[in-house]
């Protein structure tokens, strides 16, 4: 108990440290600021929503969801010459059956989740690869997806796609049974089954979700740069997974929610726009953010054992 | 003897888990060159008083005494200096190593290069004395059979001239052979000077095996004395308290219609050609030692065995085996032995884990009904005596006999009244509760549930089934109903004891 | 000899590793019939070479496996050592080795502390541990490639030796896959690595300090991709925080290859050899024979795919139900 009480207290500290730090930066509060950081909040938070589904139900976390993220990004684009909302639904099916068949594999036979994944990121850059040669993507030069690039005052299209989607994974986690059973599913697999809960649809659901998120994250970062290769989502397993952990979402699995998610992305965005500003290199940002990660997964896992 | 000081002593131990009282005030000595009995109830403190005495438990308050001097086990490995060792029904060993390899595992007198002939010929004449050929050491522990492997435990124990060997429940897995073999050994100990704590709830051995007896009940030492001035009833009623008789709620004996219809059970290398009834108002009990199939045989029918074949009917209609969801949609709860891996959700609330099977009830299109699931979990939680204040706790931080009314209270009340399978109702529940455990498994055949249960507590199983079946070796051997059933009988069907095997 | 007993003998565990190598050889060398380029010496060269770098982090992350654990750290290990080696052994190669291997050791060490002392996987915990160990590598060579100019080392590491058929760095990495054999095999050591991976709850009661060997393998695994990195930066004359970014995959398909259960309390040294040399037969072969680098990807994928589905803990149960629902007679 002394433990926890430690915990919490090293977590209060490191908050207070950063509104301390948001307070002193200047132009933190700045439009701009502001708007970058929600930006970047949002394209996080969207993977990190994906995320959060497999974490809470107990797979930990998934490492082929940046090229899931860069696929569906390519094939928005490439097929953008079929009208934007036919190019978002075929984007946004292919992430779901991406994602959907690892899910199964882990659900079915209970494969090691890491290794699914590692093996599904190896077989999309390769068969990507193999389908555009390795060139980039471009939109079909008559292609109209204004829409995603809209912004209205301070809200861009990312971030109104990521708060509908976080009430959304909310409401999914809250108020159905798929949601119920997911976090029996990631607490106690095999209490689950014996339960009568159908796990390997549990699971099966829960990674598709995860497929459909980052695919909206692939199609809204694809419209901004207008331009795609496999390199779009680099790095955005581990800053999804970060943000899922910051927001206090246990590594075990079966627990969670979609606010947790919300506040992990904006907190680890706000720390990213803090370096920027705070005139720290690249390097330094890189190399503080993994610092800052380490940290919360010691707390975390720490107040997990009692 | 008693002029030297025992060879371990623990004097005042408590330990409580949560608001889980598990061991007040425990003192007890051990002297070389006995065989000392700790018998008590499942909860009654044994496995903790144990774990403590191995270091991987640290008491609250008390003190433990090796040879007449205080010591503090902080680990494993300090047990092990003071010469403590542990056989437990948890093994230890590596599945992945050979028999060789686990006897001198974690061993201090191994050298850094540990393949030596000294050794090896060490481990081969202890398994040659447990009645094992010369090549058996050489073996991977993955392939024995479970005795087989309590056996390589022993050894073990043997080999590292342990002053203290704890075995705790050690015939629970055994055969009769087996057991004889290891009751050579362990009278082979005492004779070296070995001292010797035998765990167990079994009566019969405490008074084949051991020179004396300290019953534990409810965490506190409730008398000990020579086996010799011991009588059995004596025992019996120091264990549980009161006498045996009042324990089990009578059965009314009003059974209707065959609920469940089993021909042709299989699962392979584990049970064949199983057949049993069972009718509503009826608690069928399957007796069979740990690795026999009972257990399994309970599985299967809940559907949780993916490999298994045979005919299947319940109230008439045939049911596919192997998908659980498609067993509970037909009306089959399961109540697992292992609540903490199987049986309920630890971390999460009593309320959850009340519904956790039951969605379906509040919920319409997939949606849950949050108004009506409160109501609902709070009507089970009534029925099988949770106070629903708790409803919103973690399971973790409940007693274990409310953690397992909160398994029977998933099974209550459904739409229509089905089959509960169990396997060890009542393991971890303290004394108090299992009577509570028990008048709910009466409460389901008053409503026209049929029960089958597995229970390798004998005296629970033929107290409270109304027919009992007896399985060896994955197979059925014997049916006897309530008025005709006798002890010894079940007892040596389940061994073979009568028979060559 | 007889055909089922030599099947057999294939099949087993502790040889299915060279029988994988064995049948990919034979895979690229029919595929390549009439080119010839597979048996050239410089392709053996080029897949003893890649064994060299990819070895030493596969047999990391290949310990930690078979303690049940898994290091997303390696490659943070494997990057950031061979920048601090670039930056410390310029005039004494000796030193930046010393202070590239301490780098992975000290990282596999706080890790391993932290994974006992909070009692929790090390999957979350190692990608902390990696992201950090990269953001180190960044903050040390200022994100671009550092340069490291002692030829002689370099040279003498690139050195053909042998016929010519490897270099001597890869003599170097063969030599540790030896000793890290003989220590699996001969001393009390390799013993309870196999026993805290194969019961980790019950090999304390045995007396297995296992607190201790998992801080031990995760600073050997640490250390041992240190040193992997050192000799490849050193052979490069270069590092940078992106070189082998794709060093997981490749380390966890060798292992995994290599016979390293995924469940734990399985595995060799000389099997993951046989495993990364798989792998490198894989990239080399596939590329001297012509193939686009894509091919390697996609097979790269597969095998791991394959390997995950068939080590999985419910394959053989939901198969056998498979077999059953299609050996009934249907209605």
């Amino acid at each position: 108990m002394t433990r926890q009480r430690a915990i919490n207290a090293i977590r209060a500290l490191l908050l207070a440290l950063l509104v301390a730090a948001m307070a002193t930066t200047p132009g933190f509060f700045s439009a701009p600021s502001i708007i970058a950081t929600l930006d970047y909040a949002s394209l996080i938070g969207l993977v990190a929503i994906g995320m959060a589904f497999i974490t809470i139900s107990g797979n930990i976390m998934s490492l082929a969801l940046s090229a899931t993220m860069a696929t569906c990004g390519e094939i928005f684009l490439l097929t953008s010459g079929m009208g934007m909302w036919t190019a978002i639904a075929i984007a946004l099916a292919a992430g779901v059956v991406i994602t959907g068949l690892q899910g199964f594999i882990i659900g079915v036979i209970r494969a090691n989740p890491i290794i699914v994944t590692i093996a599904a990121f190896a077989l999309l850059h390769g068969i990507v690869s193999a389908f555009t040669g390795g060139a980039r993507a471009y939109p079909d030069p008559g292609a109209e997806y204004s829409l995603l690039r809209t912004r209205i005052g301070m809200v861009q299209a990312p971030l109104a796609v990521f708060i509908a989607g976080a009430i959304a994974a909310q409401l999914v986690l809250t108020f159905t049974r798929f949601g119920r059973n997911l976090f029996l599913v990631g607490s106690n697999f095999r209490a689950a089954e014996a339960a009568g809960v159908v796990t390997w649809r549990t699971t099966s659901i829960a990674y598709c979700l995860a497929g459909f998120y980052t695919a909206l994250a692939g199609i809204m970062a694809a419209a901004r740069y207008q331009t795609a290769d496999l390199e779009l989502g680099a790095g955005y397993d581990y800053e999804a997974i970060a943000a899922v952990l910051i927001g206090g979402i246990a590594i075990q699995g079966g627990m969670g929610s979609a606010w947790r998610v919300v506040i992990g992305a904006v907190i680890f965005a706000a720390a990213g726009t803090l370096l920027v500003l705070r005139g720290y290199s690249t390097e330094m940002q890189r190399l503080l953010t993994g610092v800052l990660i380490f940290c919360v997964v010691c707390l975390q896992t720490g107040g997990a054992k009692r | 003897m008693p002029m030297k000081p025992p060879i371990l002593s623990v004097e005042g131990i408590s330990k409580h888990f949560g608001g889980i009282q598990a061991l007040s005030h425990v003192s007890l000595e051990i002297h070389a060159g006995e065989v000392l009995a700790i018998c008590g109830e499942n909860g009654a403190g044994k496995s903790t008083l144990v774990k403590i005495l191995m270091g991987i438990y640290q008491p609250d308050t008390g003190s433990v005494f090796s040879e007449g001097k205080e010591v503090k086990i902080r680990n494993p490995a300090d047990g092990q200096a003071l010469g403590i060792a542990l056989v437990s029904q948890e093994l230890s060993l590596a599945p992945d190593l050979s028999v060789a390899d686990n006897i001198w595992l974690g061993s201090r007198r191994v050298p850094l290069f540990h393949r030596r002939a000294a050794l090896r010929a060490r481990a081969a004449d202890t398994m040659a004395m447990l009645g094992f050929g010369g090549d058996f050491i050489d073996r991977p522990v993955a392939s024995l059979s479970l005795a087989e492997r309590q056996l390589v435990e022993i050894a073990r124990n043997l080999c590292r001239d342990a002053k203290v060997l704890i075995l705790d429940e050690p015939t629970a897995m055994l055969s009769d052979r087996e057991i004889e073999r290891t009751f050579a050994a362990i009278r082979r100990l005492r004779a070296q000077g070995t001292a010797i704590v035998y765990i167990t709830h079994r009566l019969g051995e405490v008074f084949t095996i051991c020179d004396r007896a300290t019953v534990l009940r409810n965490g506190q030492v409730v008398g000990s004395a020579r086996t010799s001035e011991l009588s059995r009833e004596r025992l019996v009623e120091m264990m549980i308290g009161r006498k045996l008789e009042n324990v089990y709620p009578p059965s009314k004996r009003e059974f209707g219609q065959p609920l469940l219809a089993v021909r042709d059970l299989r699962v392979p290398g584990v049970v064949e050609d199983i057949a049993l009834t069972v009718r509503r108002g009826e608690i069928v009990g399957i007796a069979g030692q740990i690795g026999s199939g009972a257990a399994e045989v309970i599985r299967v029918l809940a559907g949780l065995v993916p490999d298994s074949a045979g005919r299947v009917e319940l109230g008439g209609r045939p049911v596919p085996l192997g998908s659980r969801s498609r067993m509970l949609a037909a009306g089959v709860a399961f109540i697992s032995e292992d609540r903490g891996a199987e049986g309920l959700f630890l971390k999460r609330e009593v309320r959850e884990n009340l519904v956790a099977s039951r969605y379906g009830e509040f919920s319409r299109l997939g949606l849950v009904d949050w108004r009506a699931l409160g109501e609902g979990a709070k009507r089970l939680a009534s029925r099988v005596g949770i106070d629903f204040r708790r409803l919103l706790h973690k399971a973790e931080d409940l007693s274990g006999g409310n953690q397992q009314k909160i398994a029977f209270g998933r099974c209550v009340d459904p739409p229509k009244p089905g089959l509960v399978l169990m396997n060890e109702p009542t393991r971890g529940v303290d004394v108090g509760a299992r009577s509570d455990i028990y008048a709910i498994m009466r409460g389901f055949c008053a409503q026209g549930f049929g029960l089958l249960m597995h229970s390798t507590d004998l005296e629970e199983l033929l107290g409270m089934s109304d027919v009992v079946l007896t399985l060896y070796r994955g197979r059925l051997v014997g049916r006897y109903e309530r008025d005709g059933v006798e002890l010894q009988r079940v007892l040596a069907d389940i061994t073979h004891a009568n028979r060559s095997a | 000899m007889n055909g089922l007993r030599f099947l057999q003998l294939a099949g087993a565990a502790n040889v299915r590793p060279f029988t994988i190598l064995a049948l990919t050889f034979a895979a690229i060398a029919a595929a390549d019939l009439g080119f010839g380029a597979l048996l050239h010496s410089a392709t053996i060269f080029s897949v003893t070479q890649l064994f060299a770098t990819l070895g030493l982090a596969a047999l990391g992350l290949g310990l930690t496996m078979i303690v049940d654990e898994f290091d997303l750290s390696i490659p943070g290990s494997f990057t950031a050592a061979g920048a601090v080696a670039v930056l410390t052994g310029a005039d004494n190669p000796w030193l930046g080795i010393a202070c590239g291997v301490a780098t992975g050791l000290a990282a596999g060490a706080i890790q391993g502390a932290l994974i006992v002392s909070l009692g929790v996987r090390a999957v979350g915990l190692t990608l902390g541990g990696f992201l950090t160990l990269i953001g180190i590598t960044y903050v040390l060579t200022g994100g671009s490639t550092i340069a490291y100019s002692n030829q002689a080392v370099s040279g003498w590491l690139h050195q053909p030796t042998l016929f010519g058929l490897i270099s001597n760095r890869g003599v170097v990495v063969l030599a540790v896959f030896l000793a890290a054999a003989a220590i699996m095999f001969f001393t009390r050591l390799g013993r309870d690595i196999i026993a805290t991976g194969s019961n980790r709850a019950g090999a304390p009661v045995a007396g297995v300090n296992t607190a201790a060997i998992i801080i031990g393998v995760f600073s050997a695994a640490g250390a041992l991709a240190a040193l992997g990195g050192v000799l490849l930066s050193y052979s490069l004359q270069a590092a940078s925080a992106t070189q082998l970014s794709d060093t997981l995959v490749a380390a966890a398909s060798a292992a995994i290859l290599g016979g390293v259960s995924l469940s734990g309390g399985k595995g060799r040294a000389l099997g993951v050899a046989a495993g990364v040399l798989t792998i490198c037969l894989l990239r080399s072969g596939l590329s001297a024979i012509g193939a686009k680098p894509y091919t390697l990807e996609i097979v790269t994928g597969t095998l791991l795919l394959v390997v995950a589905i068939f080590d999985a803990p419910r394959f053989l149960d939901q198969m056998g139900r498979l077999r059953r629902w299609l050996g009934q007679p249907r209605r």
